[in-house]
C-alpha cells in the first residue's frame, strides 16, 4: 500500500482518538482551587496538539499522493503477523481458563508451527525449556504465583 | 565523595551483586549480538526479573546489560556486516572489511578493548560530572522541574527521524496516555472507562509492548529469511603496540562519546558517527577509513560505550531520560520505589555510587567475557528467527503478568505491541511515546504546583531564571532541527 494512503489513514485514526478524548475532557469538572488550571487543561492542550499534527500529516500525505509519490509500506508476510496477533489474544483469554502452563504450551506450539518450525524435537525442546524456565525462574526463585 | 564511592564498592563487592553483574553482561552480549534486539528491548525484558530484587542488585544488572548490549552489536557488525544495535552501524564500516580480509579476530579484539576503554574513561567522567550536576539541581523547585520536563520533551525533535509531525504525534499520543487515571493534583478520574484505568496505564507493560512485542511481530514477518553467511575467525588478539599507538584516539573518542551521551536525545549512534569522523580527521591514514581501519573501528566502539555512561548522568542527577533506554531505566527505578534526581544522591547514595562502581567493573568483565565467549556470541545469530520471536513473546507476556500478578498488564502489553507495530509501519517513532510516558506526569504536576505557589501567575517561568533558561533551551532544541531542515531544503 502507498505510504501516503497509510499516512492519511493514520491521521484520521489519530483525529478520531483526539475527538473521543475531547468528548470526555469537556465533561471533566473545573478545579475547586482558583489558582489551579484543573484536570481538563492538560488534556485540552494535548488534544489540540494531536488535532494540529494529524491535520499536518494528512495534508502532507495528500500532497505526496497528488505528486505521484510511489513509496510503499510493505508487510512481507502479513498473514504471519495477523496469525501471531490472534494467537497472542487467544492466549491471553485462555490463561485464566486453562492456567498459565497449558495455555503457554498451546500458544508456543501454535506460534512455532505457524512460523514454520515443524520438527517435533524443536517444538518439545523450545516449549518445554521455556516452561521449565518460567517454573524455576519465576514461580520458585522470584516467587511469582502463576495462574 | 570518596566515602560514598567506598560505600558503592562495599555494595557491589558481594557475591550476589557480582553474579548479577556477570549475568547482566552475558544477557547484554546476547541481546546486542542478535540483530533486532536492541539494548532498550533487553532492559525492558529484564526489568520483570528485578521486581523482587534489592534496588542495587537490580540497577547493577540492568546497567551491565546496557553496557554489554551496546558492545554486543559490534560482533555481528564485524562478522556478518549486520549491526546488532543501531550504534554499531559505524562499526561495520571498518570492522567488516577487516573480517573479509581474514582479520575478524583482530577486529573483534580491537572493538572489545576500545569498548572497555570507553567504559572506564566515561565512568570516571560520569563520577566527576554527575555529582556536581545533582548538587546544582538540589535547589530546584516545581518551576525548574517543569522546565526540565519541557526540556526533556523537546528532545522529540532529535528522536523524530525523517518526519517531525510524526515524532510530535508519537509524543502527544504518549502524553495523552499519561493523562489516563486519577488527576495527580485533585484526584478526578480522567479517561478511566474501566476500574483498572484509575491507576493509569502501567508504564512497564506499555513499553514491553511498544518495544519487545512490536519487534516480535516484525520478526514473524521475516521468519523464513535464511541466516547470513559468517566470516571465519582464525585467531583472537591484536598486538599491544596497536593500542599504544591509538591511545589519543581512544581517549578522544571516549570523551566525545560521553559528552554526546550527556546531551539528551543524541545517544550512542550519534556518538559513534561523530567520533568516527573525528578519528578520520585526526588520522594520518585517512584513505584507510572504510577499508578496514583499526583507528576507525576503535573510535566508534569507544564512543558508543562511553555514551552509555553519558546517558546515565542526566538520568541520575536530574531524573530526565536522554534516550529510550534511559527512560526505561527510570521506569525500573520508579518500580523499585526510588525517584531518580538530585535527591537520589542524598537519600539513596548506595544506588548512584553502586552504578558508578558497577560501570567501572563492567569494563574488565566485558573484556574477559567478550574474548572468551566470542564464538558463542557469534552463534547467537544462528538461532532461527521464529524460535527467537516465540521466546521473546513468551518472556514479554510473562514479564507483563509479573508486574501486578494479574492479566490487566498482559492486555496492556498486547495492545501496546499492536500500537507499536502499527506506529513503526506508518513511520511514527516509538521513542517519543516512551519519553512522554515518563515526563508527562512530571510536567503536569510541576506546572500546576508552580502555578499554585506563584498564586496563579501563568508567567511564573519569567520569575525563575533556571526555569526560563531551560524553556529557552527547549525552544532552541525544538526549533533548531526544523530551521536546519528548512535551510537545507532552500539550499537545494
Amino acid at each position: 500500500m502507498k505510504i501516503a494512503v497509510v499516512e492519511i489513514g493514520a491521521g484520521i485514526v489519530m483525529l478520531a482518538i483526539a475527538l473521543i478524548a475531547l468528548s470526555e475532557a469537556v465533561q471533566l469538572p473545573p478545579s475547586m482551587n482558583p489558582m489551579d488550571i484543573g484536570p481538563a487543561a492538560f488534556p485540552y492542550l494535548i488534544i489540540g496538539g494531536i488535532i494540529v499534527c494529524s491535520l499536518v500529516l494528512i495534508v502532507k500525505a495528500y500532497r505526496k499522493h497528488s505528486q505521484g509519490d510511489e513509496e510503499k509500506v510493505t508487510i512481507v508476510r502479513a498473514n504471519m503477523v495477523v496469525v501471531s496477533i490472534v494467537i497472542l489474544i487467544v492466549y491471553a483469554i485462555l490463561i485464566p481458563i486453562l492456567g498459565y502452563y497449558l495455555s503457554t504450551a498451546l500458544a508456543m506450539i501454535g506460534l512455532l508451527l505457524s512460523s514454520g518450525q515443524k520438527r517435533l524435537i524443536k517444538l518439545v525442546f523450545v516449549t518445554g525449556g521455556f516452561l521449565l524456565f518460567a517454573w524455576i525462574g519465576f514461580e520458585n526463585i522470584l516467587g511469582v504465583p502463576l495462574p | 565523595m570518596l566515602e560514598n564511592l567506598l560505600l558503592g564498592v562495599n555494595e557491589v563487592f558481594q557475591w550476589k551483586i557480582l553474579l548479577g553483574l556477570l549475568m547482566g553482561t552475558v544477557i547484554g552480549y546476547f541481546v546486542g549480538a542478535m540483530p533486532g534486539l536492541t539494548p532498550s528491548i533487553g532492559i525492558a525484558l529484564l526489568i520483570p526479573f528485578t521486581f523482587s530484587m534489592d534496588p542495587v542488585m537490580a540497577m547493577v544488572m540492568l546497567m551491565s546489560l546496557y553496557m554489554a548490549a551496546e558492545y554486543g552489536g559490534a560482533i555481528t557488525a564485524i562478522i556478518i556486516n549486520t549491526p546488532g544495535t543501531p550504534a554499531a552501524a559505524a562499526t561495520a564500516f571498518d570492522g567488516y572489511p577487516m573480517a573479509k580480509r581474514g582479520e575478524a579476530g583482530k577486529a573483534l579484539t580491537i572493538s572489545i578493548v576500545a569498548s572497555a576503554v570507553g567504559a572506564v574513561v566515561s565512568t570516571i567522567l560520569l563520577i566527576f560530572t554527575a555529582i556536581p550536576m545533582a548538587n546544582w539541581a538540589l535547589e530546584f523547585g516545581p518551576a525548574e522541574y517543569f522546565g526540565l520536563a519541557v526540556f526533556g520533551l523537546s528532545l522529540v525533535s532529535s528522536l523524530s527521524g525523517k518526519s517531525m509531525s510524526k515524532g510530535f504525534l508519537g509524543m502527544l499520543f504518549g502524553l495523552l496516555v499519561a493523562t489516563i487515571g486519577l488527576d495527580p493534583v485533585n484526584g478526578t478520574p480522567r479517561f478511566a472507562w474501566n476500574p483498572h484505568l484509575f491507576e493509569g496505564i502501567p508504564f512497564l507493560p506499555a513499553l514491553i509492548g511498544l518495544f519487545a512485542l512490536s519487534e516480535v511481530f516484525y520478526m514473524f514477518e521475516n521468519v523464513k529469511d535464511k541466516p547470513v553467511e559468517m566470516q571465519k575467525i582464525n585467531g583472537i588478539g591484536a598486538p599491544v603496540s596497536l593500542f599504544t599507538k591509538m591511545w589519543g584516539n581512544l581517549i578522544r573518542s571516549s570523551v566525545i562519546g560521553y559528552i554526546i551521551g550527556v546531551i539528551p536525545g543524541a545517544g550512542a549512534t550519534v556518538a559513534s558517527f561523530v567520533s568516527y569522523n573525528e578519528a578520520r580527521r585526526f588520522s594520518k591514514n585517512k584513505d584507510q577509513f572504510g577499508k578496514g581501519s583499526a583507528e576507525g573501528l576503535a573510535a566508534c566502539e569507544a564512543a558508543n560505550n562511553a555514551a552509555v555512561a553519558g546517558t546515565t548522568a542526566p538520568l541520575l542527577s536530574l531524573g530526565i531520560p536522554g534516550s529510550a533506554s534511559a527512560a526505561i531505566l527510570i521506569g525500573a527505578l520508579t518500580i523499585q520505589g526510588i525517584q531518580p534526581g538530585p535527591l537520589l544522591f542524598t537519600e539513596h547514595p548506595e544506588i548512584p555510587y553502586s552504578i558508578f562502581i558497577a560501570l567501572l567493573l563492567s569494563a574488565p568483565v566485558m573484556l574477559v567475557l567478550g574474548l572468551i565467549g566470542l564464538r558463542i556470541w557469534m552463534r547467537v545469530t544462528l538461532i532461527p528467527k521464529g524460535v527467537l520471536a516465540v521466546l521473546v513473546a513468551g518472556i514479554s507476556l510473562l514479564g507483563a503478568y509479573t508486574y501486578s500478578n494479574s492479566m490487566y498488564p498482559v492486555w496492556v502489553a498486547i495492545i501496546f505491541g499492536i500500537i507499536g507495530y502499527g506506529f513503526r509501519k506508518v513511520g511514527i517513532p516509538t521513542a517519543p511515546v516512551v519519553l512522554a510516558l515518563v515526563l508527562g506526569f512530571m510536567m503536569e504536576v510541576n506546572f500546576r504546583r508552580a502555578l499554585t505557589v506563584s498564586g496563579g501567575d501563568m508567567f511564573f517561568v519569567f520569575t525563575k531564571p533556571i526555569a526560563l533558561v531551560l524553556i529557552i533551551l527547549s525552544l532552541i532544541t525544538l526549533f533548531l532541527p526544523i530551521i536546519r531542515r528548512t535551510l537545507s531544503k532552500s539550499d537545494m
